[in-house]
């Protein structure tokens, strides 16, 4: 039974129930709509963002649903990603953002997991300057905000 | 562009899981990124600290000095902690706000132990009015400093712990019963759950009442002297039963009026009586039994029905392992008075579960929601064919929210048997029909065959019946044979 999914800009995707269903969003929508011909209308998510969500999910289709407090402890979360995800995410910053964001939105934790380890992986080891330049952030601190802060952190630069 | 990522950032839980991925050097980097990300990657990142790695050993050793330092100073702001008892990194740095502190002694108590008065890392409890969660690993010897401060900590006022994990080791074999008892007695008034797991080991099971000497004398004294506590769920886990256990658990159980669920370790046949007397009068609001009257017991009629007669609670769960030298109506007793309430019914090694049994427990039990029906020997389950129909011809069907049942059925025919599996047919739809029992809302259905047939045969026996089962069907349906 395949579903019908809308992007913001209208283009629409049909897909498996079981990939759609990888989304805990689309899945309670299904369960409260019942089946239905009808599309599944997504403002949040534009077609290119979609795409690759759906890439995701068909590749990941037989991966058991994670159960929730299977890492709860922090330390033991890896930040190891498998060669598959690793090169799915070698996409520009914009849509490594808006491909994290759709996966909060449509509540699929995999690909928030895999998202957010990118994240941390490209800040890892840098310094508060080439992150600025990573993210195109402006430095926004006064000189003498930043010595204070850079005060505070003391102990945490490699001496 | 930006905003997006901003937003990314300032998602709570989409920012916690990528702070969680970083250590501390990397966090105070990002803090001095922008004005944005010094509010955003705050010391609330630091609300789960463990410092013990799967083995039990400390991995403070290992942090970089950074990381050592940033932990010092958001010690404020730690809500969980696991951390060896040992440990002095907080001992002038206090955390306040903890909610859960686990305190483990690495490899057991099998190294020397410390100086009894230098400080440890249980000592944070003392600040800590919001600690809920304690678990730790406990030696046996008073003048040991964590007990100490355990047992200050226990008789403060401020004391909110609602849960309490004691694992209990001890070098000096006999000693900790003191320990045990002293802390019991202790207890605060929040306290809902406790579990103690005693870590000795068989080795150590030689000890007894009547070698602990002039302690005894001080444990009966201690034992005078309990008062009621709040407790609701209470779990002993020790691998040899020993009188002492006994001891402190019927004074305990007597000063535990609120207790709702109940674990033992294996009860000992002299002792079954007293307990279930204990229980029946001093605990009316129990409403879960997990028992092991272990095959250790010797004789016959050492926990006959009569001794479980005390019990008339209803129950809502009922978990008991069973050794076959037992009474066969210990639990149909319990059982009786909780025939409308109990939900979860496991019996193991329930050779004497007979078909009259089965029958009545699915005739009469009208909430139950869980039967595993396991014989170890090829006895127990339902045994001839009338016992079936009957079940089948069960109008209405009594337990209609049954989850999940396992069931053996005999066969005492080594030819294809067609008139069983024309029957045992009948027993899966009908079971099939219950509401939780389809194969889409995922109930479980064991059918366990045992006796002289096999799965294709009856396999075979189903074709000559016309009935289409598929092979998804016939997985589900779990036809083992034994």
């Amino acid at each position: 039974m395949p579903v019908v999914l809308t992007s913001s800009d209208s283009e629409t995707f049909t897909v498996d129930k079981e990939v759609a269903e990888r989304s805990i969003l689309i899945k309670n929508m299904i369960e409260d709509v019942g089946e239905s011909d009808s599309p599944i209308p997504l403002p949040n998510v534009s077609s290119a963002v979609l795409k690759k969500v759906i890439e995701f999910c068909d590749h990941h289709r037989n991966d058991p649903i994670q159960v929730q407090d299977e890492t709860d402890d922090p330390r033991k979360r890896s930040n190891d990603i498998e060669e598959w995800d690793m090169k799915f995410m070698q996409v520009d910053q914009e849509m490594l953002f808006e491909i994290i964001l759709a996966a909060n939105y449509l509540d699929i934790k995999t690909l928030l997991d895999v998202g957010c380890t990118t994240v941390a992986n490209l800040i890892k080891g840098k310094t508060p300057e080439e992150i600025r330049k990573l993210f195109n952030i402006v430095n926004d601190f006064t000189p003498e905000e930043e010595a204070q802060i850079k005060k505070e952190n003391e102990w945490a630069e490699d001496r | 562009m930006l905003r997006d990522r901003v937003t990314a950032f300032e998602i709570p839980h989409i920012l916690e899981a990528i702070c969680e991925r970083l250590n501390a050097e990397d966090i105070c980097h990002c803090r001095a990124v922008c004005k944005v990300w010094l509010e955003i990657f705050n010391p609330h990142h630091w609300r789960s600290v463990r410092l013990v790695d799967i083995d039990g050993h400390s991995t403070v050793p290992f942090l970089s000095p950074t990381e050592r330092a940033l932990i010092r100073q958001n010690a404020q702001w730690i809500r969980s902690m696991v951390i060896r008892t040992q440990e002095t990194l907080f001992l002038d740095t206090p955390c306040t706000r903890l909610r859960t502190l686990d305190c483990r002694w690495s490899n057991g108590f099998s190294a020397q132990l410390p100086d009894p008065a230098s400080p440890t890392a249980l000592d944070v409890i003392l600040w800590n009015p919001g600690l809920r969660l304690l678990r730790i690993d406990c030696h046996g010897d008073m003048s040991w400093s964590p007990n100490k401060t355990l047992l200050t900590f226990l008789q403060s006022p401020f004391c909110g712990l609602t849960s309490l994990r004691l694992h209990l080791y001890d070098l000096t074999e006999g000693f900790y019963p003191v320990v045990l008892v002293s802390i019991l007695q202790a207890l605060p008034h929040s306290l809902r759950e406790l579990h103690i797991a005693d870590k000795r080991g068989y080795s150590r099971a030689s000890c007894n009442l009547d070698k602990l000497g002039p302690q005894h004398s001080l444990i009966s004294e201690l034992a005078s002297q309990w008062r009621p506590n709040a407790v609701r769920w209470f779990r002993l886990m020790c691998p040899f039963p020993l009188r002492f256990e006994y001891a402190f658990l019927i004074p305990f159980l007597q000063s535990s009026p609120l207790l709702e669920d109940l674990k033992l370790p294996t009860v000992p046949a002299a002792q079954a009586q007293a307990l279930m007397t204990v229980v029946g009068k001093s605990c009316p609001n129990l409403k879960a039994l997990h028992l092991n009257l272990g095959v250790m017991v010797g004789s016959h009629g050492g926990t006959e029905a009569g001794h479980f007669g005390c019990l008339r609670q209803s129950l809502k769960s009922l978990n008991v392992d069973i050794g076959m030298d037992i009474g066969n109506c210990v639990p149909l007793t319990v059982l009786s008075y909780s025939t409308r309430t109990i939900t979860e019914l496991k019996l193991k090694e329930a050779y004497y579960m007979t078909s009259d049994h089965i029958v009545a427990i699915l005739r009469t039990c009208i909430s139950l929601q869980v039967l595993p029906v396991r014989g170890v020997t090829h006895h127990g389950g339902i045994a001839t064919r009338a016992k079936i129909r009957q079940l089948v011809d069960l109008k209405p069907w009594a337990c209609t929210r049954l989850k999940s049942l396992v069931l053996p059925i005999a066969c005492e025919k080594a030819e294809k048997d067609e008139e069983l599996a024309k029957l045992v047919l009948e027993l899966f739809k009908r079971i099939r029909e219950l509401e939780y029992m389809r194969q889409e809302a995922g109930g479980v259905l064991v059918l366990t065959w045992y006796g002289k047939v096999s799965t294709l045969d009856l396999k075979m026996a189903l074709s000559v019946l016309n009935y289409e089962m598929s092979e998804k069907e016939l997985d589900w349906m779990g036809l083992y044979w034994s």
